[in-house]
């Protein structure tokens, strides 16, 4: 039984930052952004990931033939309380749902689609929703809080009339200290600050998932259309995808941290889904998650037949439209730092 | 002088504020929204339906409060926008709500104006974040 996507929709808000108001704020912008999202006074994780999953609905899927609800953030609106319950009472969806919460890294939202295409592989439901929003912080005084954006995705898996069929996955952990983390009761991210370090970590990790992947399912670089590796930072994953042998038009499609920055646990799923947006039947996506220093997890999809829908809010739709800008003193506020 | 709603209060409504279900009175068809004991069109109080409303309408009347008027719960979120719009909507069910209207400038706000439902933190109170409905230009 084939079980993959029958629906998606991605959620950006509308505020955005510049480049520009860094340099001018601080002398520098650290990160390879040109703009990045950024949340309402009135948003949060959780109310991204309800947008996002609304669009997603808009497959025809009713909310009551959803039995399986995958959560994923790494910035869930309180730090011990499930956010199941309220997107469930948000969303219609039955009380008797299946839901798994996942928010140990920003590869949270790449575990929380395994995790439902396990739990239908298994029998264990028909359709499943699968949500993944984050807006990661950081002290404002630090280089790492310059690219973080913020941004929500959403999946519904089935088993029929799919957009795209998972044809394979896997996942690797390990031990790299030092690399992006949060110490217990702080609400800001910090890393040891040398890039070297991250990228070597980051490089090691994805490298090791797309090529064992591709070996598992006896692929090339060439048997693909597209290459999504979740970014990081503007270079490091256009560096990875060079390295195995992928070419810019591969990459260039799953690219949005030029224009989000990094939005977490979503990021990835973001990316598949600006792909998706674009991809045709018989197509072959490949994705790799990254879990900061710890993990990383590769996906292989295949674009099968299903069409997308009109007029669907695309994410290059969202990148584009309907944008209003922030000065930096505003940002402060709005992310609450002030 | 705010309108302190307790959390017990507010629990009664999550349906109703998180997903906008209202009352469908089933002797004369309309629908209760916030829901009532009785009919408020009628006065039926003992045949009702729960009626999943759209979240569309349109702006049937508007106000801008200026920061300085908002109710203390608002205060942090009215320091930050300094005036924000809140709406009368008609929802296309019928019933009239009021809610805040987002995603706009208040030079844009019109009567008349199609909107629809989004939901955002209200605000938070002992540190219980109270979520519910508000509207924005309709997108499509």
């Amino acid at each position: 039984m084939a079980v993959g996507i029958v629906g998606y929709g991605a959620y950006l808000p509308r505020l955005r930052i510049t480049k520009k108001e860094y340099q001018q704020a601080w002398g520098n912008c650290a990160a390879g952004i040109k703009e990045k999202t950024v949340m309402d006074f009135d948003e949060d994780a959780l109310t991204m990931g309800v947008e996002a999953a609304k669009e997603a609905l808009k497959c025809g899927i009713n909310p009551e033939e959803i039995e399986i609800l995958c959560w994923a953030s790494t910035n869930p609106p309180y730090q011990e309380k499930m956010v199941s319950g309220a997107a469930a009472v948000m969303l219609g969806l039955r009380e008797d749902v299946i839901a798994t919460e996942h928010g140990q890294s920003i590869r949270a939202g790449s575990e929380a689609l395994l995790t439902a295409w396990a739990f239908l592989s298994a029998g264990s439901g028909r359709n499943a929703l699968v949500i993944a929003a984050d807006a990661p912080r950081a002290c404002p005084r630090e280089s790492i809080e310059h690219g973080l954006g913020a941004g929500g995705v959403a999946y519904i898996l089935g088993t029929e009339n799919l957009i795209a069929e998972i044809d394979g996955f896997n996942s690797f952990v390990n031990e790299m200290l030092g690399e992006r983390f949060r110490p217990a009761g702080d609400n800001n991210l910090r890393d040891i600050g040398v890039r070297a370090f991250t990228f070597a970590s980051y490089n090691q990790l994805v490298t090791r998932a797309l090529q064992s992947l591709m070996e598992k399912l006896g692929r090339k670089p060439s048997d693909y259309n597209y290459l999504v590796i979740q970014e990081i930072d503007g270079r490091s994953a256009k560096s990875v995808a060079k390295k195995l042998g992928f070419d810019e038009e591969q990459l260039a499609p799953g690219l949005l941290y030029e224009q989000t920055g990094d939005t977490g646990a979503s990021s990835a799923l973001l990316s598949l889904a600006a792909v998706l947006d674009q991809s045709k039947p018989g197509e072959k996506i490949l994705l790799a998650a990254y879990g900061s220093g710890a993990g990383s997890m590769a996906v292989s999809l295949t674009v099968t037949g299903a069409p997308l829908k009109e007029g669907r809010n695309t994410v290059k739709k969202q990148l584009d439209e309907n944008i209003t800008y922030l000065g930096y003193a505003q940002y402060l506020q709005v992310k609450r730092y002030i | 002088m705010g309108a302190h709603i307790s959390i017990p209060m507010y629990q009664r409504a999550v349906k109703q504020r998180y997903r906008l279900v209202g009352l469908k009175c089933l002797k004369c068809g309309k629908i209760n929204f916030p829901p009532k004991a009785g009919c408020k069109y009628c006065g039926n109080f003992d045949q009702f339906e729960e009626a999943q409303l759209s979240g569309k309408g349109k702006v049937y009347s508007y106000t801008i409060i200026a920061g300085a008027g908002a109710p203390p719960e608002f205060s942090e979120e009215a320091a930050y926008r300094r005036f924000y719009p809140v709406v009368l909507v008609e929802l296309d069910e019928g019933p009239r709500i009021v809610a805040q209207l987002v995603d706009v400038e208040k030079d844009q706000v019109e009567i008349g104006m199609p909107v629809e439902l989004v939901i955002r933190r209200i605000y938070t109170e002992e540190d219980v974040i109270r979520y519910g409905y508000k509207f924005r230009p309709k997108k499509d």
